[in-house]
């Protein structure tokens, strides 16, 4: 088996230091795999994200990402990791309203420089952006020069797992992204989603309380619902 | 695209808003830019009222008194300075040339001053300008009079109309000089200076008209006719001030000192340009309070900009959340925020030029006939210049303040909002 893309030991967090939340004793997710990360509001769901995002640091333990020790790296280079090698997908509210669906979708690669070189290769960000909202079956879309307000909150949605994935990140975090859809488009925005992490070769953290999801996933980390959740040590 | 275009891409999503603030900061950059370019033209104008004469002599009385009668005819003198003393120190030999000015009457409304050829040829305003004909000639007659510009256009004058004199500065009706009426033989070119509301007669003219009386009053019985008046001696007693100019300039103090020293009578010589100044220092303070205005109005444009950009920041905490999810960093918030500021100002500037620009070209008019102000419609000056410059950055500044916050605020939230 490869390097693990995400590697944590020992790891502890809280937003007030003497409370943890948060305690991962040993994690490693491999290259690829689909991961679903499941527990109750308040168990620090959005807490590991932020973590493993690099957006909050843990008060003690190692966190390796792609085998660099988060932690250790100074704000601005911790920004620059994050929009290198992440792609982010909200519950809701995932656009910024005075952009186009491209320009959305084409976002991180002005704050990147590694996937705006990575879309360089396939015709610039907007045809990259074309093609992955093509495979969201958002082609018409794409072409509209409709407010992305308008668009539903599926092909929003969709708009988001597009914009996660331009420039080819390997870990892709996604946090409740199903949560405002219906139990019907549920799946199939996850097939969809699935399909391109695939085939960009990412790494997919999903986020959610709902357990009827659990079953699509490669494995599932349960965050205990009590007491210091704790990530017991997974194969 | 850059994060300023992200900047007015969020601006434009933002409209009315957008467009109220530039429109507040347009509306008080015109004022302020106004403001300056009137202050600057009354300054001008104020100073080009007089240029080339060296001295202005009067019998002793203020500094200032002497510049307002001889020059803006405001005011009256108290004493006159006598004809011998006046033929005396235009024979110093420094002196190159003088102009004697007599005033006193009016003509309704208008100043009549009596002077000499010497005026058409040596009196000089906007630094070079001299007094140029726009019909006629000058005086070759006794009862000859010259008048300014804006006499003729405002009594509809023109040459061969014959006016009469009134003694005394107010025209009531009564004490006219209607015994030896006065011909306009010349109509002066606009000059925006007192000398446009003057009627310019000669010194023997004065003379003349004042035969038969005495004190103010007619003598009764005493009455000498147009005519009969020619034939009498008609070199005036005295005069009420006269300019001089020098051969050379750096004999200014020297000629000054032998006339406040001139020992037959009590006599003041000033510096016409160096009092100009000290008048206008004065009156200056109004004219500094008027741009402390406008400027307090531009703030509170800017004030505008800084409430609209805060009130906009809470709703916006979203969309920097996801701006800081896609790798944008604590300074790139701050960017996107004072780019907005600086967009905002810098349109607001341009629009501000532009009005001020249409309303120059509107008023123009009716500003060089109301106040008698030419205004030029050139680039802004260096002046001007750095005033916008201190909107712009005055804006800078304030758009600081929003733009920390919400720096502050995507820090302590990062990237996982709830709303």
């Amino acid at each position: 088996m490869s390097e693990p893309v995400i590697e944590a030991r020992d790891l502890e967090f809280g937003w007030t230091p003497d409370q943890p939340l948060l305690r991962v004793e040993r994690l490693a997710i491999p290259a690829g795999q689909r991961v679903f990360v499941h527990g109750p509001s308040g168990s620090g769901k959005s807490s590991l994200l932020s973590l493993l995002a690099g957006v909050v640091a843990p008060q003690r333990g190692s966190l390796q990402i792609l085998g660099t020790e988060i932690p250790r790296l100074p704000g601005a280079a911790r920004d620059a990791f994050r929009a290198d090698h992440f792609g982010i997908i909200f519950q809701l509210f995932n656009l910024v309203p005075y952009l186009s669906v491209i320009e959305n979708v084409t976002l991180p690669c002005r704050f990147s420089a590694r996937r705006r070189r990575q879309v360089e290769g396939c015709g610039g960000a907007e045809r990259e952006a074309a093609r992955l909202l093509e495979h969201l079956d958002l082609g018409a879309e794409a072409r509209s020069r409709r407010a992305v307000t308008r668009l539903s909150v599926g092909q929003q949605q969709r708009v988001a797992a597009a914009r996660a994935l331009i420039g080819r990140p390997e870990i892709v975090l996604a946090d409740e992204p199903t949560s405002a859809l219906d139990s019907d488009r549920r799946e199939a925005f996850l097939r969809l989603l699935f399909r391109e992490c695939e085939s960009e070769a990412a790494t997919l953290l999903l986020v959610s309380h709902d357990r009827t999801l659990e079953r699509l996933f490669d494995r599932t980390l349960p965050l205990a619902d009590l007491g210091v959740p704790s990530l017991q040590p997974v194969a | 695209m850059s994060i300023l275009a992200l900047a007015v891409k969020s601006l434009l999503s933002r409209r009315t808003t957008a467009v109220l603030v530039i429109l507040s900061i347009g509306l008080s950059v015109a004022l302020l830019l106004g403001v300056e370019r009137l202050r600057t033209q009354a300054r001008a104008s104020f100073a080009n009222t007089i240029s080339g004469t060296d001295l202005v002599v009067g019998a002793r009385t203020g500094a200032t008194a002497l510049l307002l009668h001889s020059v803006f005819r405001i005011g009256y003198a108290t004493n006159n300075v006598s004809w011998t003393s006046y033929q005396e120190i235009a024979r110093h030999p420094r002196v190159r040339w003088t102009i004697p000015l007599s005033l006193g009457d009016s003509h309704r409304g208008f100043a009549v001053l009596g002077t000499s050829l010497d005026y058409f040829r040596h009196y000089r305003y906007a630094r070079t300008h001299g007094l140029e004909l726009a019909a006629g000639r000058v005086f070759d007659d006794v009862y000859d009079a010259v008048v300014g510009a804006d006499v003729a256009r405002e009594l509809g004058y023109h040459v061969g109309k014959s006016i009469v004199v009134a003694h005394g500065a107010v025209d009531a009706g009564l004490s006219l000089h209607d015994d030896k009426p006065f011909r306009v033989v010349g109509v002066l070119r606009k000059t925006g200076t007192p000398v446009d509301r003057t009627v310019h007669v000669t010194l023997a003219g004065l003379e003349a008209i004042h035969l038969d009386w005495q004190s103010g009053m007619r003598v009764p019985g005493a009455t000498v006719s147009a005519d009969e008046a020619r034939h009498h001696d008609l070199t005036p007693r005295s005069i009420t001030a006269f300019l001089i100019g020098l051969d050379s300039r750096t004999a200014v103090f020297h000629v000054q000192r032998f006339v406040n020293e001139y020992r037959r009578e009590p006599l003041l010589a000033i510096l016409p340009g160096v009092v100009l100044q000290e008048l206008w220092d004065a009156i200056g303070v109004a004219e500094q309070a008027l741009l402390a205005v406008s400027a307090l109005v531009a703030l509170v444009g800017l004030c505008g900009m800084v409430t609209a950009l805060l009130t906009g920041l809470n709703e916006r905490r979203r969309e920097m959340a996801i701006l800081r999810s896609v790798g944008a960093r604590p300074r790139h918030v701050l960017t996107l925020i004072v780019g907005e500021a600086t967009a905002l100002a810098t349109t607001g500037i341009a629009l501000g030029v532009a009005l001020l620009y249409l309303a120059l070209v509107v008023v123009r008019d009716v500003i060089q006939t109301r106040l008698g102000l030419s205004i030029e419609i050139g680039l802004p000056s260096r002046h001007e210049w750095l005033l916008l410059g201190a909107v712009l950055l005055a804006s800078f500044v304030a758009g600081l303040w929003p733009a920390m916050r919400a720096y502050r605020q995507s820090l302590a939230d990062g990237m996982m909002v709830h709303v």
